[in-house]
């Protein structure tokens, strides 16, 4: 046995460093190759063994700093071997190298049987240092960047983010799989070397890889002399210098990889809406007629714009319907209420000063030939205290407002409060305003002609019983004008129309006057109406199994049921409960009429061979009509009506005449609360009214004419 | 004698008994259906009456009528269900008084009725937003018959437009949103049956809270259902590839990784919507989509505030790097595959060879 001869390939240092390099690695190398195959089953199982994705990047992140350390270190090193301890640089790459990687080579597949040359360091070794320092580069400026990319971005292209991801990760794969390929292979060699040796390192054994620096360990070991001065200004000068700088460059190192926390601290903003903004609905009625569900887009508050009327708008057909029949130059020459001008002209009107406009005192006086409705004067007076404008000047704003209005935005509520009372189920005139599609058949809309448009020109004349406010003109005014749209969709008004149609099908009896059939009928009897009528509706219930006693399948049972009382339906149980409506099941107005004129006529089983014509009955009763009208209505008439609703049938009514007054249909004979006269004067929105006992005498002729 | 007398009495007696439980029985059985009518006739007698309305204790009226034609129409009618099978408590009239206060309780005590007939829907709404808030005591919320009606209930699966209308009954702010968004203008304007709707994303019946995590962390994937579906973007020059390069870029990795091991987790890696838009997503060629390239800084700032020009350009906008687009990625990737092969295909003949000829050198004895 001959004595080996130890020979400190490594120093402690350098060992040391190696296995934190080693552990380093491999933690980064397996936390970033699982980030990168992340949908691998391995990354998986590792990730979750990190306790998630998040710690598994902070360890990446620490290891890298770790890493970043480790340069630095040997960086410190390095200058202090190269410069104090005049080490020689030995690891540099030298020509002789890239000479010896060909003749390994060649050895190694014998065509040279000469072995390369290496010394100290083999030129495998350096490749491998210089590798991992070019791969330390790399991969410490591309994780910076990606882990700063905001302040990358500030400088460079965002391009180079996802450059520097595909980098970092080849780079790792690289390095890795360089690492795996030498290790792997030292690990061999030194197997390989014990074999031969069969003994630890010997100057023959290290030497085996490299026969130059066994030579040069053989001659004894290079000792290197080592300045004293030098050692001392290395502690004293550099080693503070290089302390320092590493310190800064920590410092920023760690700036760098706190101050972007974008990516960890922001909580991505959420979508910002009300989840719960139900529609409104007026009632949860889901079968009756409802109002068309509301469009969304916002609806223009009318009451915060101010509106005036205009010559052209409204005081024009209003001066037209109430002054010029008798102030034209044709009639009377003095004053010309024709066109704005000549009214301007005429000294009546001062514009802004309505108290110092003779026009309002001659209104207002008694004296005036034809008697002026107080609304009349009130749009006048409005007009001029505006200052008596010709044509509208809207703000932008009231613009924007006007033009955003629709019928079921707007005008279906205004029509809905000021019309529909007369121009709605009961279609008074024929006029059915409560659908978008019946208003706008019914001729009184002229498309974008506000000032053609019938509805304006009734109400602007000041006459009409209802009438808008100056903000509801106005916006009826500006939505005719912008072409009159609907704001709903066309499935939307197709049911608005099919609802009311349905309404009117089933309510239209109520108010629909039934007129007295002309030709001669019998009498109403059980056998030829009322079993009819009650059969269908009644006897379910009321039948033989008697519901509250009640038998009304045969005449006998109902005539024992007691809720009869022949000959006076007001006081027959059956009338009084069908007209109240509390009953589930309810008959129809017109069969109500049927079974009340049968009880009125003495609740008969069969017709009696008398056969009473009802034209007779008729004729009677109309004379009987006609006779009280002669006594006492047409004095009341003629008094409170006559001026409006004479001869000039304002709105198509003249009461001058009986006849006239029948035919108007605003009297339904025998029903006065259906009759819209009553209804008009009742409500109190009439511009003259009658006095109470007047319309009282009224309300009893219209009853009288069953 | 005196037996006999007991024994004649007695039989008269329970002759007169029998004869009145009889008539007794007759007659409530007809109290319970009219007679002579059968089925749903005897209540439309009183429910065809168009005035027929009731009122609540809070005030509401309610209409009672019931339009028998469009009943019969309906899913329920055509089977020819009775009016009973649902209204159960009601047997006879008078009605029995019903403890309800409002409209809203009616329904709301009211609901679990389908159920009787429609049992695998108890599972699916089971743990859906709206019941929960109804269990939390919240009345507002969705019980079958807001969506479904109640009387005329229409066999579903025809027409999509009516989905997102019906929701928006109740989330109209939303639903308004969705209207203008490319989904919904396509559903609503052209009747494009594609498009996304709002069931598509939250669900019918097992509706999922948007706001809970795993919705959000989920919801790449409902959007990759129509958007990886190759066949269908196609028709509209759509990029398929949207979910792919998502789920290989930072955010969507991370998303994903959430997804797999820790989904009950929050996380603040943006999902497609939170760069879309929610319901008012738009396409990225609309001038005002947030995912428009002269859009995307402001969006990216929602999260990256300090983000500069340069920012949104690190993002590929869903794109593969290749040698047509995005070429300096696709330069770097190039590189590395010439330099990894040769580098490590090199270090291996090295390594090997040399191994093998030391170990030959071994074996011939040097």
């Amino acid at each position: 046995m001959y004595r080996s001869i130890m020979f400190i390939r490594f120093s402690l240092t350098d060992r040391i460093e190696h296995w934190i390099l080693a552990i380093n690695f491999l933690l980064l190398a397996i936390t970033g190759l699982s980030q990168m195959y992340s949908q691998a089953a391995f990354s998986e199982w590792i990730i979750q063994s990190f306790g998630g994705i998040e710690t598994m990047r902070i360890v990446h992140h620490i290891c890298a700093f770790i890493f970043i350390l480790e340069i630095l270190f040997y960086i410190g090193t390095a200058h202090y071997k190269a410069y104090i301890r005049k080490n020689p640089f030995t690891i540099t790459p030298v020509a002789r190298d890239f000479k010896n990687i060909t003749q390994a080579l060649k050895y190694n597949f014998g065509i040279s049987p000469d072995k390369s040359s290496e010394s100290r360091y083999s030129f495998s070794e350096k490749s491998i240092f210089w590798g991992l320092t070019w791969g330390s580069l790399i991969m410490v400026l591309t994780g910076f960047f990606m882990l700063n990319p905001i302040a990358t971005t500030r400088l460079l292209p965002g391009v180079i983010i996802p450059m520097a991801k595909v980098a970092h990760g080849a780079e790792a794969i690289l390095a890795v799989l360089a690492m795996l390929v030498w290790h792997f292979y030292f690990f061999l060699m030194k197997r390989l070397n014990a074999i031969i040796t069969a003994s630890s390192s010997s100057p023959d054994a290290a030497g085996s890889g490299h026969p130059l620096e066994s030579i040069d360990l053989k001659n004894g070991l290079p000792v290197y002399p080592v300045d004293k001065s030098l050692i001392a200004k290395w502690w004293h000068t550099f080693l503070p210098q290089y302390l320092f700088i590493c310190g800064v460059f920590l410092a920023c190192v760690f700036y760098f990889v706190n101050f972007e926390g974008t990516s960890i601290l922001t909580v991505i903003p959420s979508e910002n809406v009300t989840i719960y903004t139900p529609v409104e609905t007026s009632t949860p009625y889901e079968n009756r007629p409802t109002e068309p569900v509301q469009p969304l887009t916002s609806q223009p508050e009318l009451a915060s714009v101010t509106f005036t009327y205009t010559w052209k708008t409204c005081l024009s057909s209003l001066f037209l319907t109430n002054c010029v029949r008798c102030h034209e130059n044709t009639v009377d020459g003095r004053i010309n209420l024709r066109d704005y001008d000549s009214v301007m002209n005429s000294g009546l009107i001062s514009p802004g000063a309505p108290d110092e406009s003779s026009i309002l005192a001659i209104l207002r006086d008694d004296n005036h030939a034809d008697r002026i409705t107080d609304r009349v004067v009130a749009i006048v007076h409005d007009w001029i205290s505006n200052g008596a404008p010709r044509e509208r000047n809207l703000t932008p704003e009231q613009i924007r407002q006007f033009s955003m209005m629709t019928w079921s935005s707007d005008i279906k509520a205004i029509l809905k409060a000021k019309c529909m009372e007369c121009h709605g189920v009961s279609a008074f005139h024929d006029l059915d305003l409560r659908t978008y599609y019946s208003t706008m058949d019914s001729g009184v809309i002229r498309l974008s002609s506000p000032d053609e448009s019938q509805i304006l020109i009734k109400i602007g004349a000041g006459g009409h019983p209802g009438q808008f406010s100056s903000s509801e003109f106005m916006a009826v005014h500006e939505w005719i004008l912008n072409g009159a749209p609907s704001g709903m969709t066309l499935e939307n008004a197709a049911r608005e129309f099919r609802e009311t149609e349905l309404a009117s099908s089933m309510e239209f009896d109520v108010i629909e006057p039934v007129m007295p059939e002309l030709e001669t009928v019998l009498l109403v009897t059980w056998e030829n109406d009322i079993k009819a009528i009650f059969e269908p509706s009644c006897t379910g219930c009321h039948g033989t199994n008697a519901m509250g006693g009640v038998d009304l399948s045969t005449y006998e049972s109902t005539m024992d049921s007691g809720s009869i009382t022949a000959g006076d339906p007001d006081n027959s149980s059956l009338i009084i409960i069908m007209e109240s409506g509390s009953h589930p099941v309810l008959l129809s107005d017109q069969d109500i009429i049927t079974v009340r004129a049968w009880i009125e006529d003495g609740a008969l089983f069969d017709s009696t061979p008398d056969i009473v014509s009802t034209s007779e009955a008729d004729a009677r009763e109309t004379m009987d009509m006609a006779q009280a009208w002669d006594d006492n209505i047409a004095t009341i008439f003629e008094a409170g009506c006559l001026t409006c609703h004479g001869s000039n049938a304002l709105g198509g009514l003249d009461l001058s005449t009986f006849e006239t007054a029948m035919e108007s249909g605003s009297i339904i004979p025998g029903d006065p609360d259906s009759s819209s006269l009553v209804v008009l004067m009742e409500s109190g929105n009439h511009p003259a009214l009658l006095a109470d006992d007047a319309l009282q005498m009224v309300i009893e002729w219209i009853r009288s004419g069953t | 004698m005196k037996l006999y007398m007991t024994v004649k009495y007695f039989c008269f007696q329970s002759i007169i008994i029998l004869l009145t439980f009889l008539l007794i029985s007759t007659f409530l059985n007809q109290s319970v259906n009219a007679e002579g009518l059968e089925g749903n006739d005897s209540c439309f007698v009183c429910h065809s009456n168009p005035n027929l309305e009731m009122e609540f204790p809070s005030g509401e009226l309610i209409s009672l009528y019931v339009d028998k034609a469009a009943y019969d129409q309906s899913a329920h009618g055509q089977q020819g269900f009775t009016c009973t099978l649902c209204h159960t408590g009601t047997t006879g009239y008078p009605h029995e008084e019903r403890g309800e206060l409002t409209y809203r309780d009616y329904s709301i005590s009211h609901y679990p009725m389908c159920m009787t007939c429609h049992e695998d829907q108890i599972h699916e709404i089971d743990r859906n937003v709206h019941m929960m808030a109804l269990a939390e005591g919240n009345p507002a919320v969705a019980v079958c018959t807001d969506c479904h009606g109640n009387h005329y209930i229409e066999i579903a699966g025809e027409a999509l437009s009516f989905i997102s209308r019906t929701c928006g009954k109740c989330h109209s702010e939303i639903n308004e949103l969705y209207e203008n968004s490319v989904h919904g203008a396509a559903l609503i304007g052209e009747g494009n049956p594609d498009v996304a709707t709002c069931t598509d994303c939250h669900g019918a019946h097992e509706i999922i809270g948007p706001s809970n995590y795993p919705f959000h962390l989920f919801s790449p994937q409902i959007c990759a259902n129509c958007h990886a579906d190759r066949e269908m973007m196609a028709r509209y020059g759509i990029n398929p590839n949207v979910f792919d390069t998502y789920v290989a870029d930072f955010h969507g990795k991370t998303i994903v990784l959430f997804q797999d091991i820790a989904p009950d987790q929050e996380t603040n890696k943006p999902v497609c919507i939170d760069c879309h838009g929610v319901h008012d997503m738009l396409s990225p060629d609309d001038s005002s989509s947030q995912v428009m390239k002269a859009n995307l800084l402001e969006t990216c700032r929602k999260c990256h505030p300090e983000a500069t020009t340069n920012f949104p350009d690190s993002w590929l906008g869903h794109y593969n790097p290749g040698p047509g687009q995005l070429r300096p990625v696709f330069y770097v990737k190039l590189i590395y595959w010439i330099l990894i092969p040769v580098l490590i295909g090199g270090s291996l003949v090295l390594a090997i060879s040399d191994y093998v000829r030391q170990l030959i050198d071994f074996k011939r004895g040097r």
